[in-house]
């Protein structure tokens, strides 16, 4: 089949079971970014297996039942953390020791029960494993259409006090938070996001569904709203395109929308513009950049209007003679240094913009110093501070146009040019 | 009625797991003064900080706060200001949020914040000097700018009490410095501050100390009770008599 056929094929006779697994990445995406932000992986990914027993207590009282099964799984899921939270606090054992032990406890037990299921009926593990989204009932699809609506009005309303235990349990209490009941209603929102995710991708899947999308959301924003959004776009992207791939190549569903959630993950880890790894390494090596070709023009203009041999320039700065010519021949293209035989000297641009960073370096000094920094250290704090010369207007203005550094050296006058127009170094 | 004792605490016992770590403290915390709370590590500082705040329960022993006598009551009148490992600074928030928080409890959980509270939240970041900042996210400030945050969202809560547990890790003396300066404004405003702290080389600023190794070992203006024996008595490690009984006990129970 052709993706276009297939694309055609699931409009027209599977757009219940699409819905569905959209849904189900929607909820998983927007309660996993409070599960990331508290923490609570762990917790997630423990009480995503120890709802069995209470599916299969509610599937021998009440069959197939969707309605009965979201009541088991959110009696056991709520059951869980109450066991864990009880062995935290009346034992010495640690959270990590108690989750582990508890939610292998339940899911032992929902095990145990499904051997002792009456014969003749049927639990299907394997679909609470790894979940099976062709098999979905219409019923089904309003239970979960139900918990999905549920989960977002749920965040929506409570946003606040979600924010704020999450943030800043202790002034949450201050302000008359019940921090506890904010836990245990993540943890029903939680498991009742887990049965709804159950038929799309099941128990092992779901895990996956709860922490990529919000880490890919995370990776993009500095506001909880603004992550909340992304996460339930990027979970229903995830299920949407891993449901056309099972479709097309005939894959199993679950891990489909897996291995895309995980890829959108590394896409942004790398490319995220503020925090990827792309961009972080690209900013760091341009300051680099940056900081020497100014520390060459400096050294330069310390010798105007004598011209300054290029291999002296090697020992005082300390770096490959390599990486110098090829950052001299930059600098040279960008007309603000002549070199000739082996010897650099400044255009007019050149000097002016090196006037700009001694002045800024000679303005910091004497703010330093008369600030209480101590005289040896002063010099080198400048030679960092140097650098950013959209300071050296207000510094020069805080000071009071001083003519003379510190050292008593000249501070150069202001050049037009340079002093409001930058030529870029990040801010941050 | 203005009255000029803030906190005022009876007798007051904190055990974790049956093993006292404050005892029987008794002290009167004044109004509009400025106290710092000293001790070693592991004296019970944040204790005691917590036990006021109700978040720990205690043995015996009552606290009154503004003359009330329910935790759930006056711990909205206090603002708290965490210790800095206990947020965490990647947190997706920026620093308007944060300040917008103090305003939380008087606008409710539910409810959009009003043109008023919108004001309030703007005065008080540039009260601190953080307006420029408004919109980073709190990772990027540096370590005095983050505890301005918080003094903001202290602000914005309009509270009469505010703790502040250690600020001033991490923080450098000009910081310091600015902090002292907007604490004397609180205090100019009638508010109590209380502040744990470590460094001793800044006992002046304070208006009273209190100093605690597992109890209460003084309390008064810093020339009183900063002397030799007290804290001798604070940091001198000794153990008490009453901990090593206590610490016999405890063996004898395992
Ligand atoms: N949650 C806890 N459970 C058990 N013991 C604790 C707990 N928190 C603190 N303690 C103990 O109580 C004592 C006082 O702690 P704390 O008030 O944090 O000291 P401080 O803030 O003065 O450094 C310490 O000995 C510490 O080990
Ligand atoms: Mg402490």
């Amino acid at each position: 089949m052709s993706l276009t056929e297939t694309l055609s094929v699931i409009f027209s006779s599977y757009r219940l079971e699409l819905l569905t697994s959209l849904i189900s990445g929607i909820s998983c995406g927007l309660i996993g970014c409070f599960i990331i932000l508290r923490r609570m992986a762990l917790l997630g990914d423990a009480l995503v297996h120890a709802v069995l027993p209470g599916v299969v207590i509610a599937f021998m009282v009440a069959g197939t039942s969707p309605l009965a099964m979201l009541g088991g799984a959110i009696f056991a899921g709520i059951l869980t953390s109450v066991v864990i939270s009880f062995i935290q606090q009346n034992s010495r054992i640690k959270e990590d020791s108690s989750i582990g032990l508890a939610f292998t406890f339940f899911f032992a037990i929902g095990i145990i029960l499904i051997s002792k299921l009456p014969r003749g009926t049927h639990f299907d593990l394997q679909c609470f494993l790894f979940g099976d989204p062709l098999a979905v009932q219409a019923g089904d699809l309003w239970i979960m259409l139900g918990i999905g609506l549920l989960v977002s009005l749920a965040i929506v309303v409570f946003f606040r006090p979600l924010f704020v235990a999450s943030f800043d349990p202790i002034m949450a209490v201050c302000i008359g938070l019940k921090v506890s009941l904010i836990h245990y209603l993540m943890m029903a929102l939680l498991s009742a996001t887990v049965v709804a995710s159950l038929q799309a991708m099941g128990v092992i899947m779901v895990v996956a569904m709860l922490i990529a999308p919000g880490v890919t959301a995370y990776q993009l924003t500095d506001r909880l709203p603004g992550m909340l959004l992304l996460a339930a776009l990027f979970g229903a992207m995830s299920a949407f395109v891993g449901f056309v791939l099972a479709f097309w190549q005939n894959w199993p569903p679950g891990p489909a929308m897996t291995v895309v959630a995980g890829c959108l993950f590394f896409l942004a880890m790398f490319f995220s513009p503020k925090y990827g790894v792309f961009f972080t390494s690209y900013r760091k090596w341009y300051m680099h950049r940056h900081i020497l070709e100014e520390d060459i023009l400096k050294s330069v203009v310390r010798h105007y209007p004598q011209p300054l041999a290029l291999l002296e320039l090697v020992q005082h700065l300390a770096i490959k003679e390599q990486e110098l010519r090829h950052v001299i021949r930059v600098l040279c293209r960008k007309k603000l240094l002549c070199c000739s035989n082996e010897t650099l000297s400044l255009t007019d641009t050149g000097k002016e913009l090196a006037d700009a960073i001694l002045r800024t370096h000679r303005l910091w000094e004497k703010y330093l110093a008369e600030n209480g920094v101590a005289a040896e250290n002063i010099h080198n704090i400048a030679e960092t501070l140097e650098h950013a010369h959209e300071m050296s207007d207000t510094l020069d203005a805080k000071l009071g146009s001083p003519t003379t550094d510190p050292h008593g050296q000249q501070i150069p006058k202001p050049t037009r040019r340079f002093c409001k127009e930058r030529d870029g170094i990040g801010n941050q | 009625m203005k009255s000029d004792v803030a906190i005022a605490i009876n007798n007051l016992t904190v055990s974790y797991r049956q093993r006292p770590v404050l005892r029987s403290i008794t002290a009167k915390i004044p109004a509009g003064k400025l106290l710092a709370i000293l001790g070693p590590n592991g004296a019970g500082k944040s204790t005691l900080v917590k036990a006021i705040l109700g978040l720990i329960p205690k043995d015996s022993g009552e606290i009154l706060v503004l003359g009330e006598s329910d935790v759930k009551k006056f711990r909205t009148r206090i603002a708290y200001i965490p210790q800095k490992e206990q947020i965490d600074w990647d947190f997706p928030v920026i620093v308007r949020d944060v300040v917008a928080m103090g305003r939380y409890h008087a606008r409710g959980w539910f409810a959009w914040l009003s043109a008023d509270d919108r004001r309030l939240i703007e005065q008080a970041m540039q009260e601190v000097g953080i307006s420029d900042f408004a919109d980073k996210h709190i990772r990027l400030l540096s370590g005095g700018q983050q505890q301005r945050v918080f003094i903001a969202r202290a602000l914005v809560q309009q509270s009469d009490i505010l703790f502040m547990d250690e600020p001033f890790v991490g923080v450098d003396a000009t910081t310091q410095n600015a902090i002292f300066v907007l604490i004397e404004k609180l205090k100019a405003a009638g508010k109590t501050i209380i502040m744990i702290n470590h460094d001793l080389s800044i006992l002046k600023k304070f208006d009273r100390l209190m100093l605690i190794n597992k109890g209460l070992i003084a309390m008064g203006a810093p020339e009183e009770v900063y002397t030799e024996a007290n804290l001798q008595k604070t940091y001198g490690g000794q153990m008490t008599i009453v901990d090593q009984a206590e610490t016999t006990l405890w063996q004898a129970k395992l």
